[in-house]
């Protein structure tokens, strides 16, 4: 594994299908808790990946190892675009489970998924998936709501005057096998649309928080604890362009370091479930 | 097979190195273009990665200081971390020359990076350093008269805004920031000749695509060498407009478009021999 000084880059999977990901060891005494970061899809992964690495070093400056990956077909890890289906994202989700528990020895495992992340979580955890505590940032909760808005927004893109001033309006030819700008699988937008998140059709029922816009409710949801998000976060599904890079705000780290304490608490012995509470981020 | 690689100032750089290392070729060496991670503009640079080591070509793409994974690091700005990937792969990796560049402001990358090291035989330049003149203007005004008398008034009014704006020394909220050479580091115009014809002298072979979403930058192919001087005659420099493309090769089209001519100049480069350093 190399050392990037803070944090470990390194594949994990087996040969042929190898995933980028970055392990944050905990930076401070360690309270046993450990947390797997699944990252946005499509242009909002890249657009994220500054923001999600500073999450991480964050978290682990504060005694939480963290483990970042890449989707197979997506960012860094192996694979063309057309590999990445809701199974294969599935099947990252847990080898990288496995790995951040294999590396770390943590006792408690945590999963915080962000935006379209969240799809591919809820069907790991209602097939397979175990884990103490899930954190949804910002969560896509319809998948088929989701593949409409971005099928208008990749239209939208391939006729931009802004992005092709000198096509005159004339738009790009479509294409089946693209979505937002990347390749993809034609397994990946009915996969994603068959998605409907809900803590009702997970297996286990681990500890659920959310972390949300204060005027957002999910009620498909039994939210635990909710942490509310400043004004001055990030929107990571806010552009569909790709060079503007999204970071952790002074008022995010705020949520951050609320999110990093509740972590560290001890998990309850049973998993009830308990009305939900929001937290607003001091000013 | 693909490398992780940590490299730079505490070793805080990560790149990927990809292909053969048996490989003798030039590597491709790809910094993030603009604030896009190093997988590149829709995964761009991992698609060179798989293409161009079928050839036994290998790439190495990586984050500067403050972009994607990379952290600040002080004292060490773009230029500086790409030098160091160059010095760790030819420490570490045995690699002797390089191709660099990208879109934007890694083709800047490239030409500086070329500039000052001579084991820089190649440059990458997508919608890189470019000089308005009269071609560029020549170009714009045939463009506006082809959109007919209905689209002359809509331009118009749109200079006139402009210089309005100008003239008051306020930016337009919904307009685009005015652009400005020195942010991105490029030499004045005749320095810029200067230092492409001792690069031409060198051997350095260079391949430069313009596209469509440049339009406030280049219009006109004649536009390249009415900049460059003779040097971008040479025939060591390759040159292609492609304004039917976006800045960012965002349809599929058009990134297999360009990926498949990098790799044949790549391919082309390498059965042709390139410089010594």
């Amino acid at each position: 594994m190399a050392d990037a000084g803070y944090w470990l880059p390194h594949w994990i999977g087996g040969e042929g299908r190898r995933l980028y990901a970055a392990l944050h060891p905990a930076r401070a005494p360690a309270p046993g808790c450990g947390v797997l970061l699944v990252p946005p899809l499509l242009h909002e992964q890249l657009r994220s990946r500054r923001m999600l690495t500073q999450i991480a070093i964050r978290l682990a400056d504060a005694g939480i190892a963290c483990l970042r990956f890449d989707f197979l077909g997506s960012g860094d890890s192996d694979g063309r675009g057309d590999c990445m289906d809701l199974a294969s994202m599935c099947e990252d989700i847990g080898i990288a489970m496995a790995a951040l528990r294999a590396s770390t020895g943590v006792a408690e495992a945590a999963v915080l998924a962000f935006r379209g992340g969240a799809l591919p979580l809820s069907s790991w955890l209602a097939t397979s998936g175990d884990v103490d505590r899930v954190v949804l940032w910002e969560p896509i909760v319809d998948g088929a709501g989701w593949m409409d808005e971005l099928a208008d927004a990749d239209a939208a893109e391939l006729c931009s005057p802004a992005r092709y001033p000198l096509r005159r309006g004339m738009p790009v030819e479509h294409n089946d096998r693209h979505l937002m700008g990347f390749e993809v699988s034609p397994r990946l937008r009915p996969g994603l649309a068959s998605v409907q998140v809900g803590t009702g059709a997970w297996r286990h029922r681990p500890e659920t928080w959310g972390v949300l816009r204060p005027d957002v409710q999910l009620p498909s949801l039994a939210l635990q604890r909710v942490f509310e998000l400043p004004a001055d976060a990030a929107r990571i599904g806010d552009s569909t362009r790709m060079d503007g890079a999204l970071f952790v705000s002074p008022g995010l780290q705020r949520v951050v370091d609320a999110l990093a304490v509740a972590l560290t608490q001890p998990q309850p012995q049973s998993r009830p479930e308990r009305p939900m509470a929001r937290e607003a981020s001091a000013p | 097979m693909n490398q992780v690689v940590t490299f730079g100032p505490g070793q805080h750089l990560v790149g990927i190195l990809s292909g053969d290392s048996a490989s003798t070729a030039p590597v491709l060496v790809l910094p993030n273009a603009g604030l896009i991670p190093r997988a590149g503009p829709f995964r761009l640079h991992v698609e060179l990665a798989e293409r161009l080591a079928a050839h036994g070509i290998r790439t190495f793409r990586f984050d500067t200081p403050g972009v994607g994974e990379a952290p600040r690091l002080p004292g060490c700005n773009t230029q500086e971390a790409t030098l160091a990937a160059l010095d760790h792969l030819a420490t570490h990796h045995g690699v002797g020359r390089f191709v660099v560049g990208g879109v934007c402001s890694a083709a800047d990358l490239g030409w500086a990076t070329a500039t000052r090291d001579r084991r820089v035989v190649g440059m990458l330049m997508l919608d890189g350093i470019s000089f308005i003149g009269f071609w560029f203007h020549f170009a714009r005004i045939l463009g506006a008269l082809q959109r007919g008398p209905r689209a002359w008034f809509g331009i118009a009014r749109r200079l006139l805004g402009r210089t309005a704006a100008s003239t008051a020394g306020s930016g337009s909220g919904a307009g685009r920031k005015p652009f400005v050479a020195g942010e991105r580091g490029w030499p004045a115009r005749i320095e810029a000749r200067r230092q492409f014809a001792a690069l031409a002298q060198r051997g350095t072979r260079s391949l430069w695509i313009y596209t469509g979403g440049y339009a406030d930058l280049f219009l006109h192919p004649r536009q390249f060498a009415a900049a460059f001087g003779r040097a971008a005659r040479d025939p060591q420099v390759t040159l292609h407009y492609w304004p039917d493309c976006d800045h960012t090769f965002y349809a599929r089209q058009h990134r297999e478009r360009l990926v498949g001519t990098i790799e044949d100049w790549m391919v082309a480069q390498d059965r042709a021999g390139w410089a010594a350093p």
